[in-house]
């Protein structure tokens, strides 16, 4: 019995981080129609620039910050000067490139950090909080984890519905053109919009990595969980993107947990692959209400 | 007062329109009448930036403006109601009309708000609900509402009348007709059913294959009854 709870609250806490690297891919699809395969990368370039700071003795909050700075930096400038270029040209031109930034990254990341593995300083505990007399399986960190992303949820929300530059942006992901028609400028909103999903990918990848550790190519097996996640929540919908990967990190933690955590990847291929046959609109896609 | 002089465009080796010219002054309405495929769409997207211009002028109130980005032109006071209504059907009746006015740092929305709810009474009961559940006669209303939001000077209005009931149709084109009075507007109004346009219209042109054929009153055109066979079918 302990051991499901154990892994239920585990699921909750890996989830939350699938959640916010679906978050990502979510606030790129919907306003571009753009998978963002780069995600991994971009998330895995800004945790090293974390630890290289938190290496030469900055503060590690400070550290996180500059991590979400850049990598909202980072995700402005591709899609100002990589992806739009490709915008008007059919939709595999724009997963190529994004394929294409994800190598670069990856490569990039290798020649100046070297292919080796690394681990990434957590500046909570990562050992099992103490209750009564039983070790639970959940730590400080993944309340962390718990806390931030659930900050950063609210924040998000608050932005999107309650303030101007919130409803220019869904206006420009929903019908680009009338939004032009009403003098908004949709171009910066995309680009506003690629930075607030790569910085959201940036805290997935600080929070992933006291975990799974930090190499070149290490963020993609979370890109492949949160992928699944968007996938389930509908690739349009922020809160799809939060329940999805919920959903994801408890069923995840469940086939890890009771059938060997080599099966975890299979897993989530599983799962994908019987919601695109069962719905393949996602859970909560607005589309489905659009057909009413 | 919106001039448009010598105007073209093309979609590809296509030319869609061709050499367009007309003038609207403030408080007046044109409109823009013609068959399926004249370029009366064309015309208003060409004017709004969606359609690059091949060659032509336009200008509002003598500045010139075409081959601006959409963004820009709508920020001059230029309002383009799309055809199918164009209301943003995700956004709440509130958002959509609260967007109309977006780039304008210096309206009351709450009171701009509640003069477009006076306008168009079903909107308000509405106000918190998704565009999708609206009606098309309620989505056209919220069309227009949120074209006024941001106080146009001109007013350019596709299809207007497109899927609504007569009686509907009626009632817009009355209240058009009072507004333009009222707001100093530039309106230029294009539509296929021109009859009921042609009630409205101070001037009218006719477009057939991307010219303008006829370019008159709407009083003379309306009671030409050979223009009106030959290309208006009434």
């Amino acid at each position: 019995m302990s051991n499901f709870w154990n892994f239920l609250l585990i699921g909750v806490s890996n989830g939350l981080v699938y959640s916010l690297v679906a978050l990502g891919i979510v606030l790129i699809y919907r306003s571009t129609r753009v998978i963002n395969f780069a995600l991994a990368a971009m998330a895995m370039f800004s945790t090293f620039i974390a630890a290289t700071l938190i290496d030469r003795n900055v503060p590690y909050f400070v550290a996180f910050l500059a991590a979400m700075v850049f990598g909202f930096l980072l995700g402005a400038v591709t899609e100002r000067f990589v992806m739009r270029p490709v915008e008007s040209k059919s939709p595999l031109n724009a997963v190529i490139v994004a394929i294409g930034m994800l190598i670069f990254l990856e490569a990039m990341a290798g020649v100046i950090w070297g292919a080796k593995l690394r681990n990434f300083p957590s500046y909570f505990s990562l050992i099992g909080l103490k209750i009564g007399g039983t070790r639970l399986a959940i730590s400080d960190f993944d309340l962390f984890i718990v806390a931030v992303v659930v900050v950063l949820l609210l924040a998000l929300s608050v932005l999107f519905r309650y303030t101007k530059l919130g409803l220019m942006m869904r206006a420009s992901a929903f019908a680009p053109e009338v939004a032009r028609l009403l003098g908004v400028r949709v171009g910066r909103m995309l680009t506003l919009g690629w930075g607030l999903a790569c910085a959201a990918g940036a805290v997935a990848g600080l929070l992933a990595a006291p975990k799974v550790f930090l190499f070149p190519n290490n963020m993609d097996g979370v890109l492949i969980f949160g992928f699944t996640a968007a996938i389930i929540g509908g690739l349009d919908s922020p809160v799809g993107a939060l329940v999805g990967g919920l959903l994801t990190g408890v069923a995840l933690s469940f086939i890890g947990g009771y059938l060997g955590s080599d099966l975890e990847t299979v897993g989530a291929f599983l799962i994908l692959v019987v919601v695109l046959m069962a719905r393949p609109e996602g859970i909560f896609s607005s589309m489905s209400a659009r057909r009413v | 007062m919106l001039t448009v002089e010598n105007l073209s465009a093309s979609y590809g080796p296509v030319r869609a329109l061709s050499e367009v010219s007309l003038a609207v002054e403030r408080s007046r309405i044109t409109a823009v009448l013609g068959a399926n495929g004249a370029g009366k769409t064309t015309l208003l997207r060409t004017l709004t930036g969606l359609v690059p211009a091949a060659s032509g002028k336009a200008s509002l109130d003598g500045v010139e403006f075409i081959r601006r980005p959409a963004e820009d032109i709508a920020r001059m006071g230029i309002a383009h109601v799309p055809e199918g209504r164009g209301v943003i059907q995700e956004l709440t009746v509130e958002e959509n009309l609260r967007l109309g006015a977006i780039w304008r740092r210096d309206i009351d929305v709450q009171a701009k708000m509640a003069w477009v709810y006076e306008l168009f009474e079903p909107l308000k009961p509405r106000a918190g609900k998704p565009a999708f559940t609206l009606s098309g006669g309620e989505r056209q209303m919220l069309a227009v509402g949120r074209a006024l939001m941001a106080e146009p000077k001109a007013m350019l209005l596709d299809e207007p009348s497109l899927g609504l009931a007569p009686l509907v149709v009626a009632s817009i084109m009355a209240l058009l007709r009072r507004l333009c009075d009222e707001q100093g507007l530039s309106v230029l109004l294009v539509e296929q059913n021109a009859r009921s346009a042609l009630s409205v219209a101070d001037d009218a042109v006719v477009l057939s294959l991307g010219k303008v054929v006829v370019s008159d009153s709407a009083e003379k055109i309306r009671d030409d009854e050979e223009l009106r066979h030959h290309y208006l079918g009434f």
